[in-house]
């Protein structure tokens, strides 16, 4: 019986054509709230910078199997290009190097390359819940397959002129992609990042910005999802692989994309294995 | 309830490549049987890779292909792995051209019609060349007379180019996790 038959794992990628919009926060973040929560999760690097697989400690050697192997030889089982993490047992990891950029081409080539990375992670879906990919930050192939790969997307963005411009071009290019039929995911939700607050208030440029994020989403406020605020306190967590358990306001959206990614409504909802 | 380490060992034990391992290279150009087809979504990447994978190719068609008399298998061997692409991952179909009826063995011996990985097939031949018993006893049987001088006179040297084969390969990138982890678990000295 096939993979696809037993199907549970939800496919997310976090996507922006622009950098510094907060994909890898996001992935990372999320990833070690679901992991805690029981969940296996599978965490794909999909940008060359690589800075998800340095972060999670997996920094692969010139001759280590990567995401780049992944993409170009379908009969490369999934598993060999998959590390697990220190510290994280239900989690595990497909790297990039800078060499990712070189999939491009070969995506480019196949004419079908938005459903390739959906194809090659088919054999592990009946494994891990939640597969959670940060996208690269440009327009490419690797972006496109990104998406194809996707049962949901969630779009981070500055709550700044850059973030808004992110948005606009990501939200552009989902509707392409969707238009075209490369892509049937569902978008999630847009998470304003580097939302600046002082004492109780949120900045007014900061919600100017975040005002006319929903107004791309059509007003659709259920879409914009609670922000993530500048804080010191989460570059913390990022770089010492903490998981904002003592501060719940910087914890809340994340827990919300947790709440959303394993109660949304297409194909089977994920459950948690028993924790120990 | 099994963890994600065994799921994902479960899961690559029984993991088959796309190729079907058991078709004769010299029956590559014939038109696949629909049974050795690789599943519908993976025939497309397949072509591709392959075109990728030969882009030198003048090791496409090694020129002067010695004549492998009888007890000359190595450096016929030899000859066609020098001019093997870089991200050709069909090593095992080059060992099968070396001695089909071998290579008939080794897919019994790896639970018969299902498909070889290369890892699985290293892993078979360096311990059919160590001698493992159960093989040992089914060569010893009459109708497998033929391959007996194989594995005694040829046995060391065979063991000593498929583990050179494999650590080149490990050294040339291609395929390298896996046949890294299969030589290591076959007890060969593997160079970083």
């Amino acid at each position: 019986m096939s993979s696809a038959e037993h199907k549970k794992m939800r496919t997310c990628s976090v996507l922006s054509p622009f950098g510094g919009q907060g994909k890898t926060t996001v992935v990372l973040l999320t990833a070690r709230i679901l992991e805690q929560q029981g969940y296996n999760v599978l965490v794909v690097d999909g940008n060359p910078q690589s800075d998800l697989s340095r972060l999670l400690g997996v920094i692969p050697g010139r001759k280590d199997d990567t995401l780049l192997d992944l993409i170009r030889y379908d009969d490369l089982a999934p598993m060999e290009v998959m590390y697990p993490v220190e510290g994280h047992p239900n989690m595990r990891v497909i790297p990039a190097t800078s060499k990712l950029s070189e999939a491009n081409q070969y995506l480019a080539s196949l004419g079908m390359g938005a459903r390739v990375l959906r194809m090659r992670l088919e054999p592990v879906a009946d494994i891990f819940d939640v597969c959670l990919i940060d996208a690269p930050q440009q327009d490419s192939q690797l972006t496109l397959t990104t998406i194809g790969a996707a049962d949901s997307l969630i779009m981070p963005a500055e709550a700044n002129v850059k973030g808004y411009q992110a948005l606009a071009r990501a939200l552009e290019l989902y509707a392409e992609q969707k238009k075209l039929g490369g892509t049937q995911a569902e978008l999630l939700g847009v998470v304003p990042f580097r939302d600046v607050w002082v004492g109780y208030n949120r900045t007014k440029d900061c919600q100017k910005w975040i005002t006319a994020m929903t107004s791309l989403l059509d007003g659709n406020e259920e879409l914009m999802l609670p922000s993530i605020r500048q804080s010191e306190v989460i570059k913390k967590a990022i770089t010492y692989q903490t998981a904002l358990e003592e501060d719940e306001n910087l914890r809340f959206p994340f827990d919300k994309i947790v709440e959303k990614l394993t109660h949304a409504s297409s194909t089977q909802h994920p459950t948690p294995v028993a924790s120990n | 309830m099994p963890d994600l380490q065994e799921l994902l060992e479960a899961k690559r034990k029984d993991w088959a490549t796309p190729d079907d391992l058991s078709e004769q290279p010299s029956e590559r150009s014939a038109a696949k049987s629909p049974s050795s087809n690789p599943p519908v979504e993976t025939a497309a990447p397949s072509t591709q890779r392959s075109a990728i994978a030969t882009k030198q190719p003048s090791a496409k068609e090694p020129a002067p292909k010695p004549e492998p008399s009888e007890g000359d298998h190595i450096s016929a061997l030899l000859t066609e792995l020098d001019t093997l692409p870089p991200h050709n991952s069909k090593l095992t179909k080059f060992i099968m051209r070396l001695e089909p009826q071998l290579a008939d063995r080794l897919n019994q011996f790896c639970a018969g019609p299902k498909k070889l990985t290369p890892e699985m097939f290293v892993e078979a031949i360096l311990l059919i060349l160590d001698g493992d018993e159960e093989i040992e006893d089914v060569l010893n049987s009459e109708a497998h007379q033929d391959l007996k001088p194989l594995l005694t006179e040829q046995r060391d040297g065979l063991k000593a180019l498929i583990a050179h084969v494999a650590q080149q390969r490990a050294e040339r990138r291609s395929r390298a996790g896996v046949i890294r982890r299969t030589l290591s678990m076959a007890g060969v000295d593997v160079p970083k």
